[in-house]
């Protein structure tokens, strides 16, 4: 346990400072833009009721209230959620890549370790999914100060408020930031389930190089099927025999096969075929 | 320890801020509760009420399911909930509850379905929009005393006239299956067909009801009432066929009328396969169609009169008009109107006052009130108070 927590840290350490510039870009754009956005949004407004002699209510019709789901559709917010998004999804492969391309034999020192190997693939798991949730966890601190900048920059009749609770509504955001605790689990584990399976993809290469990159492609097709397997039988073949509920549990039960399988093949690679 | 600071602190806000998010949302989740409270009248009269209604108001929208004890929000439904769900419509979820294995497969469309206390018959029609293919009927009949099911497909006899046939009401007959179905032409206009489907001889005769006469350019259609939710035993079948021929292009100069060549309403006798027009102008038609109910051999037909609504009575087997009941609403002048529902011989009216929704149940023959109550959107906040229910349909 000790020395997995240790790998945990040392994998957590090496990219923490690219970590911090992520977190440092996020805050910065975001407050940024929530500020230019509230403040060219009053502008307007001024503008549309001194210069062009709309009323209040006029200008709401036209162009709509001032809230955090306007600024939530500009750039400025999404445009970090989506460079952290694509930065962690290289991560996933960096993860892998840098120990065998980075200077020395560095591969080699990670897997003569004193330890068992599959420590070191469950450790670069579990710093990913460390990463993801931490940024999701800035965020949920951004979104109420953000919605709390804007009831300072807008006057009160221009503005709508909304609790924290209802970005789990909103469309793009509830995938993010789910209704319940349930539902958060739900898809943060079938994301773990993916990364596992990349991961796994990553080790075929690793251990089979060009051959492995057809392995891994083909692993990794395997894996959807196998996840996608009682959907696919349900509509392909047995025309819509099962209730809503049953598939439900049963994508459950294949979706914990994939992780397992790609846990058990990522080990087996790891010990007896990995390259260095 | 002094080495793991970094991961130690991360992990510890990511797991306070994550856990301090649903703890907030869990306590300030918007459940909406819409309430019954009873004025007077019996409680029975509400025991299986569904009504489904929208809460809106400032770009916000909730689909509510309210019933006696518990709010549905349809819209604000959890991933799990939502993937777990089979069907919101109660007549589909009683069958799946009682005939669990019989109803496997069988897709969420109750025109296809009846039940009674023997059978429980399937018919759909496959093949559609496939002209390479021929169209057959899908049949599944279980008896429920043995709970054996039968399943058999027929052709669809005639098919090549139609690309897309459609079924409408299913009904079992002494050991027969009338299937009502709307052909839609592979030429222009549709046929309301109504199929007979001999279980021991496996055989399908066919008749048309009615066809829709051919336009060249205009429009024909036929509306049948099928009530969504009923898979119930029923012996007529109310439909309205109507057609309009557009004026000649070289007569638009005089922005002519389009010409009506047809608009009736037709009763349809399921049983013995007799068609009779209604003769009524269009002012006595109140709402349409889609408003008026079938109870027994009485067709009731709503209409809006200033002190309420009126609903006039017309005895299909002796062709006559029965006594006119009048039902009267309070409601608030909005922009829309109170919501009526006939349904098994009574009336449901949902008004509007003063932010709250009178709800009245009356009898239909006697125009007596079976229940009065009001719809109450409990703990509603303050951003809500402007928001409005809006009732869109009613099953009991």
């Amino acid at each position: 346990m000790n020395r997995f927590l240790k790998l945990v840290n040392f994998e957590f350490s090496r990219f923490f400072k690219l970590y911090l510039v992520l977190v440092g870009i996020t805050v910065l754009c975001q407050m940024v833009g929530v500020i230019f956005e509230a403040r060219r949004y009053v502008g307007r407004a001024n503008k549309a009721i001194y210069e062009d002699l709309l009323s209040k209510s006029d200008f709401i019709s036209q162009y709509g209230t001032m809230s955090f789901f306007r600024f939530s559709e500009t750039l400025w917010f999404l445009g970090p959620i989506m460079l952290a998004g694509v930065t962690l999804l290289i991560y996933v492969f960096f993860i892998w890549y840098r120990d065998w391309f980075g200077k020395n034999t560095f591969s080699y020192r990670l897997l003569v370790l004193p330890t068992a190997r599959l420590n070191i693939y469950l450790a670069k798991a579990t710093t990913v999914l460390l990463f993801v949730l931490g940024l999701i966890a800035l965020q949920l601190l951004l979104v109420p100060a953000e919605m709390q900048i804007i009831k300072w920059l807008v006057p009160d009749e221009l503005r709508t408020d909304f609790s924290i609770a209802t970005i789990s509504n909103h469309y793009y955001l509830g995938v993010l930031f789910p209704m319940t605790i349930a539902d958060f689990i739900l898809i943060y584990g079938v994301g773990i389930v993916a990364v596992c399976v990349v991961f796994t993809g990553i080790l075929f290469e690793r251990s089979y190089r060009l051959k492995g990159i057809f392995l891994g492609i083909l692993y990794a097709a395997v894996s959807i099927l196998v996840f996608f397997a009682p959907i696919l039988v349900n509509e392909l073949i047995l025309r819509n025999y099962f209730y809503a509920n049953e598939l439900f549990y049963m994508e459950l039960g294949t979706c914990l096969l994939t992780l397992a399988g790609a846990i058990w093949i990522g080990n087996y690679l790891m010990n007896k075929k990995i390259r260095v | 320890m002094k080495r793991y600071w970094k991961i130690i602190t991360l992990s510890v806000i990511t797991v306070l801020v994550i856990g301090a998010f649903y703890i907030n949302s869990s306590l300030a989740a918007e459940n909406i509760v819409v309430g019954i409270e009873k004025v007077s009248g019996n409680e029975k009269e509400i025991e299986n009420i569904r009504i489904n209604g929208d809460l809106s108001g400032n770009d916000i929208h909730h689909s509510l399911l309210i019933s006696k004890d518990k709010t549905i929000n349809l819209s604000n439904q959890s991933l799990i909930e939502e993937l777990t769900r089979t069907s919101t419509v109660p007549a589909y979820n009683q069958l799946k509850e009682k005939y669990s294995h019989f109803m496997r497969g069988k897709s969420y469309l109750e025109n296809s379905l009846y039940a009674d206390e023997n059978f429980v018959v399937y018919v759909n029609v496959e093949g559609n929009g496939n002209v390479s293919k021929n169209m057959y009927f899908e049949i599944e009949v279980l008896d429920v005393k043995t709970d054996k099911t039968t399943s058999m497909e027929l052709d669809v006899p005639n098919d090549d006239n139609y690309h897309w046939v459609e079924v409408m009401e299913v009904q079992s007959i002494n050991n027969e299956i009338k299937v009502i179905a709307r052909g839609f032409r592979t030429e222009s206009g549709e046929d309301l067909n109504v199929y007979t489907i001999d279980l021991d001889k496996k055989a399908v005769s066919d008749e048309t009801i009615y066809g829709s006469p051919k336009i060249e350019n205009g429009w024909s259609d036929i509306r049948v009432v099928d009530e969504y939710y009923s898979v119930e035993p029923k012996k007529y079948l109310l439909f309205q066929v109507y057609a309009h021929e557009e004026p000649a292009y070289e007569d638009a100069v005089e922005m002519g009328e389009p010409k009506i060549i047809e608009d009736e309403i037709m009763v349809y006798n399921i049983e013995t396969n007799q068609l009779k027009k209604l003769e009524m102008s269009p002012e006595e038609r109140g709402y349409g169609i889609d408003s008026f109910a079938i109870n027994d051999t009485t067709i009731y037909i709503p209409n809006q009169s200033p002190n309420g609504i009126e609903v006039n009575q017309y005895n299909i087997e002796n062709d006559s008009w029965g006594e006119k009941q009048i039902f009267k609403v309070e409601h608030e002048k909005g922009e829309h109107a109170p919501f009526i529902e006939l349904q098994n011989g009574k009336i449901y009216i949902i008004s509007s006052v003063d932010g709250k929704y009178p709800l009245a149940i009356s009898d239909l023959n006697t125009g007596q009130s079976l229940y009065e109550g009001t719809l109450v959107v409990k703990n509603q906040k303050k951003e809500q108070q402007d928001y409005k229910l809006y009732i869109y349909e009613i099953n009991n």
